[in-house]
């Protein structure tokens, strides 16, 4: 793997919740501007290193962590979260819009961060759904509540809510597994463009969409990184047979 | 199956039988007394011994003494739920915190009034008062507003939180800019209903703040005021039965105001439905 270009560098990041040791001794690079999928079984570990590397997992009283995570050269794990999260944005599971007008759901994070002029505002508003394709959908109406929108325009706005902060990372947290396959197909192709700007990182049970969508692909298994290497090569030729018999449906 | 049409049968009398009486009793109390308001009902101070004029210094008196009240109660009871509903952790102290608030709504009025009659009269020297009164009042009504809003905020699905964290929203960003707005409309229904619970207490300004008689309203808060619900209770109890009318027309007026404001209740809550479907 390229060394040079790696935007997240992680380095015997060890995870706990309470005594629970959910992930042990991970040692990685995440490539910039490349769509890096994050595979495994359930209670693998793979949400819990998805939140872990915008903060999230701090929201749980008892994570615990130790190791480093580092952001451009820089520890994230000795940083203050809210400064982590406006560089990391994150999409979940189940679309979340505020209940809150198209709009407001869009100036919300830019107005926290002290943007203030309207103009400004307003083409935060704009270029933001045109990155996540919803704006042709929803010029006329930006009004309207967020919540009136269809679960896969929801998921939509949730990624422009998530890039009108500006990040230089999108996290995904099995962004589809919520929508219908048109829906789903939508986001994907979402996904390979917005990878021209952001890096990505998606969690997703969905081997399928692991392997249409993703540059490299990260495969857990009981809160070890057992792979991580090329898609391509991965989906061909893996190298451990724990990948194998994952990829090949042994276990699911 | 016969049995699921008598079993509805026997449950729609029961429903009926008990919703008629409370429509019966509360529809009798406010007819009985309309024939008795009139424009000069409202807006005069009584005269002749309680026998002519109106109730004007009672409807304002209840109107200042609900201010007071809400003023210390909406901010006290809603920081308190914000407390409790997203920044305690689950733990013994908060579990006892909220035992204890519900202890604190079925605790008789009276024991109320004595309290603030101790407290608020006598300790802090606020004498007989609206402000006493009032205080005294707001305290009843912080169990209910400090319930009722903490299940509207619970209510606030965690994922608008995590939505709001994940753009680097701090704590209290979140909480006052997305979590209390969602839950709005709730937190105005908890208090309306709050001020509905209160409007009709008499025990707790007895001796805190209601004045039999006054010939002008109060000017500060350290006077005393006439109001609604005590008004009823010195006509029914000190004075002849010449003062029937008067009794019946301030019944009247208290009911009518107590079934507006959970009319608005009803309105808020189909609103709030509704946005929900949309």
């Amino acid at each position: 793997m390229e060394k040079d270009n790696v935007i997240f560098e992680i380095k015997k990041l060890n995870f706990f919740y309470g005594s629970n040791h959910i992930l042990k001794d991970i040692d990685c690079g995440i490539q910039k501007n490349k769509v890096t999928a994050v595979v495994g079984p359930s209670g693998c570990g793979k949400t819990t290193f998805l939140r872990t590397l915008n903060r999230m997992s701090d929201l749980a009283p008892t994570a615990n962590y130790t190791g480093q995570i580092l952001l451009d050269g820089e520890n994230i794990l000795d940083q203050d979260p809210i400064k982590v999260r406006e560089k990391v944005g994150m999409v979940f599971q189940q679309p979340n819009p505020f209940p809150k007008s198209i709009r407001n759901n869009l100036i919300y994070g830019p107005k926290l961060h002290g943007e203030k002029n309207k103009k400004t505002l307003d083409d935060i508003v704009e270029s933001s759904l045109k990155q996540s394709a919803l704006w042709d959908e929803v010029k006329d109406n930006l009004k309207k509540s967020g919540m009136a929108l269809s679960g896969g325009q929801q998921q939509r706005l949730c990624i422009a809510r998530a890039l009108s902060v500006k990040p230089e990372v999108l996290l995904l947290d099995e962004p589809t597994s919520a929508l219908d396959p048109i829906a789903t197909s939508k986001i994907e192709e979402l996904v390979e463009e917005l990878s021209k700007s952001y890096t990505i990182i998606i969690v997703t049970h969905n081997l399928q969409q692991a392997l249409r969508i993703s540059d490299y692909m990260m495969f857990f298994y009981l809160g070890e990184l057992v792979e991580f290497d090329l898609t391509e090569k991965m989906a061909t030729n893996p190298a451990d047979k724990r990948t194998n018999d994952y990829l090949r449906g042994i276990f699911s | 199956m016969i049995k699921d049409r008598i079993l509805k049968i026997v449950f729609g009398i029961i429903t009926f039988a008990i919703v008629a009486v409370v429509v019966g009793l509360l529809g009798f109390l406010i007819i009985t007394g309309l024939d008795d308001i009139n424009w000069e009902f409202l807006t005069a101070f009584p005269r002749n011994s309680m026998v002519d004029g109106g109730i004007f210094p009672a409807i304002i008196g209840s109107v200042y003494f609900l201010a007071v009240a809400m003023a210390f109660s909406i901010p006290v009871g809603i920081l308190g739920a914000v407390y409790l509903s997203e920044y305690s952790k689950d733990n013994v102290f908060k579990r006892t915190l909220v035992i204890a608030n519900n202890i604190l709504s079925g605790i008789p009025s009276i024991v109320f009034g004595l309290f603030g009659l101790t407290l608020f009269c006598v300790t802090f020297g606020f004498g007989t008062s609206v402000l006493a009164g009032g205080l005294t009042l707001g305290l009843m009504s912080l169990p209910y507003v400090i319930s009722n809003t903490y299940e509207s905020l619970i209510a606030v699905p965690n994922t608008y939180r995590e939505a709001s964290l994940a753009l680097g929203a701090s704590k209290a960003s979140t909480t006052f800019k997305v979590v209390i707005p969602s839950a709005g409309s709730r937190i105005l229904t908890g208090v309306v209903i709050a001020i509905g619970r209160i409007i009709g207490e008499t025990a707790p300004i007895l001796f805190t703040g209601a004045a039999f008689y006054i010939t002008r309203n109060p000017v500060t808060p350290f006077e005393p005021a006439m109001s609604l619900p005590t008004h009823i209770y010195v006509l029914a109890t000190i004075y002849p039965s010449n003062v029937q009318p008067k009794l019946e027309g301030t019944i009247s007026v208290l009911l009518l105001i107590v079934v507006i404001l959970f009319g608005f209740i009803g309105i808020l809550r189909a609103r709030d439905i509704r946005k929900k479907e949309r």
